[in-house]
């Protein structure tokens, strides 16, 4: 008999040239089984679903579906879908344990809440705890205190009473007594005036100090407040090893309480215009906030003068509340009393996150300083808008110091991550004619 | 001679064998699928445990983690730059969806009559008696919420609108739950509620979750308080939603990508899910644009003496014009909350190219939200965050979703409408030609015109039938 393959009965079925009896009844079969299987798979496409009868079928085969591998496999062959997956069980642990609610809790405290990020520029990052017993109990009084601690070892520290009261007309009206202590061992100082050098140096300011306020809200969106404090200010050798001391490089002659202890007493008033709309990110309003105080040296020294400090905001919508243009212009100006003297450490500074940002921090002190920040802001996208910034200003000791020469001008631009109450942080490069600078800061510049 | 005719008979046998062979194949939609119309995915299962997902779980996990994810899934980058994108994988030889726990065929196969359309997925009235029993109460989130079990026993969830904005979320919330379900989803018993403070009595084991989410004792004052965050109708009545409480276990929301691996009758990847991915074009429609994890639920049910999990869509307070507590913004439907394509468009012009939106629409009725057919285009809504299944969705999914939306009826949309109870009758009225207007929109996105709908039903039932 010769030899038959499934080619062979293929052919002949397809050329009908069979070659065998045998080949013809393979024929017969195959063809037979193939109807069979042709109505078998047509019976079973007429699947019909009726109420309470499930014929048990699925769309997709069961057992083609891809199973798990194992978790060496899935760490060889998809380590960015094994890391996702366990930032996902991450997450959701989150979730389960409602970690973001509590942290929301503790943020938004009144009673005890974290303080993170740095206490004012060049202190670096840092954190620590307040808290208030107001309102826990019936009380209108409670303590108040808090407690902030940075990786350069800058310290700020304050405790004391709060009471707080109602009266008709007036809205809330709180009266603080505290006592603080301020530890700032790596301040900057360059010098003073407009025409100061770069050579950097530091010193350690320790400042106790105790005082009252009394703020109160006589009327919708504006506040009024007095202030009364005395402090002890000691200025030493900074702990910033990388520049000299300011007390090597300065004469205490023309550095002013850069020797022993300055006890002043300052009392001031102050009040506050808020016509913004969205404190922490305005698109449109004004705020205006002026401060009136008078400082008179207790003991050696003859420190005595008035300071004068302005701060106003505008914003401006620019055909669309998505392009925002801001403005601030602040004013600080000093007049001496009886020729007393300012200690340096209170001059006016320019140079920080907030005004002339392209220059390292407190690059310039002086009696008087006016700076002008221009911001042009764009959201992007919720919770994501870009700035182009330019800021300039100068300082200046007597009115004619004060001219076009000697203005000093920053430019810049970046990004900023935030919320629809609040702007969480700011990343941008500041340049000036000294240096560019990459910054990131915590909370609104203005 | 009879030779020749068994050959010619042997030749045409053949070629019809092999015909219907090929038939058999070829009617499956991925080769070996018959024509299914229930796809069985209900067989019993252990219990899988419950997942917890709330706003940033999706928020982190859409906008960055999923795209992170999807990046480096090449053969689907690939696929799309090449505009061939995978098809869905849960659809049968003639197109369809079949019925599962996740989809039931309804209007877009049947017409529902008016009243199935107004009673939706109720079975019963809503809460019944005169005292309602408050067991617990929610002070954490966007709106206040009540659990209530009434005189029969049935328990309930009350939500309410804010203070501000009677009736806003309310109205979302049932409106839309009528239409989802219409549409085929599941989705829970809701119903506008009116009761009197007087009415709620405590019961002596009520709790709430603080701001911290620990558990304490519910007292008079704190729902006194929780009710003061409430909208009230004219003569003291509170307006509420009751939604009764779903069937079975709560196990947690569905991802929009991936399987649940703790469910072994989910076996399609919800990306592939041809009734996941079109919810893009629904929710376009009725700007569900808070669609997310959080705002799903998978219920561990028992059902012939079978368990097993069954996917629900809830929570449709920020549907329509709602954003729950106020009416949507602008941008909502236009750009997720965090987008990355929109910053970077604006980026490239300085900001000096805004998107036309933004100056879109204002609010016509405080009760309905910013919800408009003006400036609408299918193709372009966003969710607030970008979902994969959404992103997978291709030209054939979206048509067999316009197809149902072409499903609906001005008189089934009104039907609808009426459920939310809106007090003016003009509001109302916007609404309901809204939503038809939008419809209108889907349909010549996706279908170019719409159907007589006679033929639709006929085709349908024909398609349903083979």
């Amino acid at each position: 008999m010769p030899r038959t393959s499934v080619s062979d009965i293929l052919k002949s079925v397809t050329t009908l040239r069979a070659t065998a009896p045998f080949t013809r009844i393979g024929a017969a079969v195959g063809i037979a089984l193939m109807l069979a299987f042709g109505f078998a798979e047509r019976a079973a496409s007429q699947v019909v679903h009726r109420p309470g009868e499930y014929p048990k079928l699925r769309i997709v085969d069961p057992s083609k579906v891809r199973r798990q591998p194992p978790v060496a496999a899935r760490i060889a062959l998809k380590p960015f879908s094994f890391v996702g997956s366990k930032f996902e069980h991450g997450l959701n642990l989150v979730e389960e344990h409602k970690l973001h609610n509590r942290l929301q809790v503790m943020l938004n405290n009144p009673n005890i809440r974290p303080l993170i990020g740095g206490i004012g520029d060049g202190s670096g990052f840092g954190g620590g705890v307040a808290f208030s017993t107001v309102g826990v109990t019936a009380r209108s009084w409670g303590f108040v205190g808090d407690f902030h601690v940075t990786g350069k070892r800058y310290v700020a520290t304050n405790a004391g009473l709060r009471f707080t009261a109602a009266p008709a007309n007036l809205g809330d009206v709180t009266l603080d007594i505290l006592a603080g202590y301020n530890a700032r061992p790596r301040e900057s100082f360059f010098g003073t005036g407009a025409d100061s050098g770069t050579q950097r140096t530091n010193f350690d300011l320790e400042e106790r100090s105790t005082g009252a306020i009394l703020e109160l809200e006589p009327a919708r969106r504006l506040r009024v407040g007095t202030q009364l404090k005395y402090s002890s200010t000691s200025i030493s050798r900074g702990k910033d090893a990388r520049f000299p001391s300011t007390d090597a490089v300065f004469p205490s002659s023309i550095v002013p309480g850069l020797r022993g202890d300055v006890e002043l007493l300052e009392s001031a008033v102050y009040a506050e215009f808020d016509a913004r709309q969205g404190q922490s990110s305005p698109a449109k309003g004004f705020y205006l906030a002026a401060k009136l105080a008078s400082v008179d040296g207790i003991g050696k020294g003859d420190f005595a003068y008035w300071r004068y400090s302005i701060d106003n905001r505008f914003y401006l919508p620019l055909g669309s509340e998505r392009r925002v243009l801001a403005v601030r212009t602040l004013l600080h100006l000093t007049d001496t009393k009886n020729d007393g003297r300012v200690p340096f450490f209170r001059l006016a500074r320019l140079g920080d996150s907030q005004t002339l940002r392209g220059y390292d921090t407190n690059r310039f002190y002086g009696k008087n300083a006016a700076a002008w920040n221009v911001e042009y802001r764009s959201a992007l996208s919720n919770g994501l808008g870009a700035f182009a910034f330019t800021d300039f200003g100068q300082v200046f000791d007597r009115k004619a110091d004060f001219n076009t020469r000697n203005f000093r001008v920053t430019y810049g631009g970046g990004f900023e991550v935030k919320s629809k109450k609040a702007v969480f942080l700011r990343a941008y490069v500041a340049r000036s004619d000294e240096r560019t600078r990459l910054m990131i800061s915590f909370g609104p510049t203005f | 001679m009879s030779r020749n005719i068994l050959r010619l008979l042997a030749v045409v046998v053949t070629f019809f064998t092999l015909g219907f062979g090929h038939a058999a194949f070829a009617d499956g939609a991925h080769g070996t699928a018959p024509v299914i119309w229930v796809d069985y995915d209900e067989a019993d299962i252990p219990e899988p445990k419950a997942k917890e997902a709330g706003y940033y779980y999706d928020f982190l996990d859409g906008t960055f983690f999923q795209q992170v994810k999807q990046g480096f899934d090449f053969s689907r980058v690939v696929r799309k730059v090449a505009g061939r994108s995978k098809e869905a994988l849960n659809v049968n030889s003639v197109g369809g969806v079949p019925d599962s726990s996740w989809f039931t065929n309804r209007n877009g196969h049947r017409q529902m009559s008016l009243d199935e359309i107004r009673r939706g997925a109720n079975k019963g009235n809503g809460p019944e008696g005169e005292r309602f029993t408050v067991v617990r109460a929610k002070t954490v989130g966007l709106t206040p919420g009540l659990w209530i079990r009434d005189e029969r026993g049935d328990a309930y969830i009350l939500k309410f609108d804010p203070v501000e904005y009677p009736e806003l979320s309310t109205a979302a919330e049932v409106i839309s739950s009528k239409l989802f379900h219409a549409i085929g989803y599941n989705v829970p018993e809701n119903w506008i509620f009116r009761f009197r403070r007087s009415q709620l009595v405590l019961d002596d084991d009520a709790t709430y979750r603080d701001n911290a989410g620990i558990k304490r004792p519910l007292t008079r004052r704190i729902l006194d308080e929780i009710l003061a965050g409430a909208a009230q109708e004219p003569f003291g009545k509170y307006r509420a939603v009751a939604s009764k409480l779903l069937p079975g276990k709560p196990k947690g929301g569905f991802k929009f990508a991936g399987v649940r691996e703790d469910d072994p009758n989910d076996i399609i990847p919800h990306e592939h899910r041809r009734d996941v991915r079109a919810l893009r074009v629904f929710s376009a429609w009725l700007e569900h644009n808070d669609i997310r994890v959080g705002n799903t639920l998978d219920m561990y049910v028992s059902e012939d003496g079978r368990r097993f999990l069954r996917h629900y869509l809830i929570d449709f307070g920020s549907t329509l014009g709602s954003d729950t507590v106020f009416p949507n913004g602008p941008d909502v439907g236009h750009e997720h909350q965090f987008d990355l394509a929109q910053a970077g468009k604006t980026l490239l012009t300085l900001g000096l190219k805004q998107p036309k939106w933004h100056t879109q629409s204002d609010i016509r009725f405080q009760a309905v939200g910013r919800y408009t057919a003006e400036g609408f285009d299918p193709r372009k809504w966003k969710s607030n965050f970008p979902l994969v299944a959404f992103e997978n969705m291709t030209e054939a999914d979206a048509r067999w979703a316009a197809e149902l939306v072409d499903s609906f009826t001005d008189e089934q949309i009104r039907a609808a409408v009426e459920t939310g109870e809106l007090s003016d009758p003009a509001a109302a009225d916007y609404l309901a030609t809204q939503i038809m207007e939008r419809r209108d929109r889907v349909v010549e996105t996706y279908l170019k015109q719409r159907r007589n709908h006679e033929t639709r039903i006929a085709q349908a039932t024909t398609s349903r039938e083979h």
